[in-house]
């Protein structure tokens, strides 16, 4: 695992969400609630490619729920962050506030 | 719509995400859009939304799909793939095309320079192409690959070489007999050695 490597900042918004939601996140509550923060609608294959990069690394994992109704009878996968996700995602935020910090007005505290 | 008053997602969307999520997250992906397409009611442009999310969809999919692909192994995978076609045809020429000459000069009506030229270079590729995308289709990973032969395959071969029966019985071209025997051991070899590729191309496609 590469723990010294900084995220992309779609793979910072995915890591963000999932931990927000605390073991509950799926693709459709993740995307919503990139749209509802940040006012980006992320498409589906964007978002499941960026979850099985973050898989693949490590940084979450991911686990088969059960299939609903109004999903036409197909299961959920739900995203758990991992603590060196977690650990990088800090990291890469610390990154981007040190490189704004004077430049960009924060209005909120990491 | 279904009986609960839900939209379902149209036959060809299903089949195109289905396609380019991949087993791992086809149901997931075809779910989430379900799900979506449900939490927003029966609005009259549903049926826009849904081709709109499903194109915008495609170039993640893609990426979610080939994103592990080792572009090296393919490359040097093809290279060989055209080598190996090279000392085919070379072969064809050095050594095949002695042989064949010899028996077409020992039997009356044998087949002509055009159709052998056509046999080694199109027909043979082409069985194997075709062994090829068969196998990557409709191989289940599954099965073995004599199991997925047997079941799926067999049928192919039978068509390829049902011809070549039917011109030696029913098309009095008993005399040609050899030569029809020949070529379907020859199409169905090549078919299997293709489905063979096709096969482990898949397996290899699977495991990401």
């Amino acid at each position: 695992m590469e723990s010294n490597k900084n995220l992309g900042e779609f793979e910072m918004l995915v890591l963000a969400a999932i931990l927000r939601q605390d073991g509950d996140a799926y693709g459709i509550s993740i995307k919503q609630d990139i749209e509802e923060r940040t006012g980006r609608s992320p498409s589906l294959g964007a978002l499941y490619a960026t979850l099985s990069r973050l898989e693949k690394k490590s940084l979450v994992r991911s686990r088969i729920g059960d299939a609903t109704a109004e999903r036409g009878g197909r299961a959920k996968r739900h995203y758990t962050i991992e603590s060196i996700g977690q650990k990088l995602l800090e990291q890469s935020v610390q990154a981007l506030r040190n490189m704004t910090d004077g430049v960009v007005s924060w209005s909120f505290a990491i | 719509m279904s009986e609960q008053g839900q939209r379902a997602l149209p036959l060809l969307a299903r089949f195109l995400i289905g396609i380019l999520a991949g087993p791992l997250y086809r149901d997931h992906v075809l779910g989430d859009l379900q799900e979506e397409l449900h939490l927003k009611g029966s609005a009259s442009q549903s049926r826009l939304w849904i081709w709109q999310q499903v194109f915008a969809a495609i170039p993640g999919l893609v990426i979610l799909r080939t994103h592990d692909l080792d572009l090296r192994s393919i490359a040097v995978t093809t290279l060989l793939t055209l080598v190996a076609y090279g000392l085919l045809v070379l072969l064809g020429q050095i050594v095949t095309r002695p042989i064949l000459m010899s028996m077409r000069d020992s039997f009356s009506g044998g087949p002509s320079w055009d159709y052998l030229y056509f046999y080694m270079l199109v027909r043979l590729p082409g069985v194997f192409l075709v062994g090829a995308l068969f196998a990557l289709v409709a191989y289940r990973p599954s099965q073995s690959s004599h199991e997925n032969f047997a079941r799926r395959l067999a049928p192919l071969l039978l068509v390829l070489i049902l011809p070549q029966i039917w011109f030696i019985v029913a098309a009095d071209q008993i005399e040609f007999v050899a030569g029809r025997i020949i070529r379907a051991v020859a199409d169905g070899v090549v078919l299997y050695a293709g489905a063979g590729a096709g096969f482990w191309l898949k397996l290899r496609l699977s495991d990401k």
